[in-house]
């Protein structure tokens, strides 16, 4: 095998490996960014930018890059980038807020709006609540698997998330 | 995942709701304009070093052919409702509107199986938010907010450095009206801004 040869079928490897890791993690992680972002175009822009670091990182030799934690880790600091460089919060984005799947038009408003209760209740935690519960919730993580994201113990972790869900409640049936 | 406690089930239900098929197929798309960008920008810097190094042995006009091949590919042609979807997330992600305004709803891909302009949507969205940021801008002189209008005022202004003035798709006449607006604006005058949004916006959002 040539050199140039070997190269290209390393270059291939490399490219396979990496899309398979970005086709099986890249729900996740613009779940969690959909539930950190205040809008579905911020939460779409990260998650790439998520993956391009990834792509990058992994290229330099970074296996980790491919691993879950890792992506999560890197969307979270690009959202937190991109937190600071936004002066002003844009106005909410609900459109995702719509389910995908068909029924009557009762139920899809009534859908939606429970979700747009939740999206608000959310919005009125400070932002270190509000990444846990978009780990837990939009991510779907456990709480072993948020702690070292957050660099928590589990035990910290688990308060965060409660006391979070609690204030979401406490809002949810004030407003109910 | 198992939750026990149903309001944490609820939770779950509501923030982790599946990607839609739209969702996922803009993250691809974003993601391929971004390794793309990134491939083409390594690709940029190795031109200049070979360019520079060129112009040390072969005669000027030679180096400028190449220049001028490169720069004079047109931006222009077609592309899909994904990676036009893409564009204008892109752009929406580099302005920021006024407090409380929307991104119109016209700035979504109503044909999923269409072709749409490269460009266009960038373009759609600067649009959009200069005649936003121009009628945020009239609305503050109502209120005598200054810290508003100045702030919309600096936006109006930066809008120059924006595609839709500056870029490749942009006219002279464009420039003229937008100017316009801007220079009367920073001078105080609100009539060409009243003008151009009665024309031009749709009612912002």
């Amino acid at each position: 095998m040539t050199d140039a040869s070997s190269e290209r079928t390393r270059l291939r490897t490399l490219s396979d490996a990496f899309e398979a890791s970005y086709r099986a993690n890249r729900e996740t992680v613009f779940r969690y960014l959909r539930a950190r972002c205040d809008g579905i175009e911020e939460a779409e822009d990260l998650t790439a930018t998520a993956f391009e670091r990834a792509f990058r990182a992994f290229t330099q030799g970074n296996a980790a890059a491919l691993e879950l934690p890792w992506q999560i880790a890197t969307a979270r600091n690009a959202a937190t980038d991109a937190g600071r460089r936004s002066q002003v919060r844009r106005a909410l984005s609900m459109a995702w807020l719509m389910p995908d799947s068909p029924a009557t038009p009762e139920a899809l408003i009534l859908a939606e709006e429970q979700r747009a209760r939740v999206y608000e209740a959310l919005t009125t935690l400070r932002p270190a609540l509000r990444d846990a519960v978009a780990l837990r919730f939009g991510a779907g993580l456990k709480v072993r698997e948020i702690a070292p994201i957050l660099g928590k113990t589990e035990e910290a972790t688990q308060k965060a998330i409660e006391r979070a869900t609690a204030q979401m409640r406490k809002v949810l049936d004030d407003r109910h | 995942m198992t939750d026990t406690d149903p309001f944490d089930a609820y939770l779950a239900k509501a923030l982790g709701a599946s990607a839609s098929e739209a969702e996922i197929a803009t993250i691809d798309s974003l993601l391929r304009l971004k390794l793309r960008s990134a491939r083409e920008s390594r690709q940029r810097r190795w031109l200049i070093v070979a360019i520079a190094a060129a112009a040390l042995l072969v005669p000027a006009s030679v180096a400028a052919s190449l220049l001028v091949t490169r720069v004079t590919e047109a931006p222009l042609g077609l592309q899909s409702a994904a990676d036009f979807r893409a564009e204008v997330a892109i752009a929406k992600n580099d302005i920021t509107l006024p407090e409380g305004w929307r991104w119109p709803r016209y700035l979504e891909v109503a044909y999923p199986n269409g072709s749409y302009s490269r460009g266009g949507g960038r373009l759609s969205v600067e649009s959009a938010a200069f005649c936003i940021w121009t009628e945020h801008w009239l609305s503050t002189r109502g209120l005598d907010d200054t810290v508003g209008s100045k702030n919309a005022l600096g936006v109006l202004s930066s809008s120059r450095g924006w595609t839709f003035y500056a870029g490749p798709l942009a006219t002279e006449s464009a420039r003229l009206a937008i100017g316009g607006v801007i220079d009367a604006a920073l001078a105080g005058n609100e009539v060409p801004a009243r003008d151009y949004a009665a024309a031009n916006c749709a009612g912002g959002a």
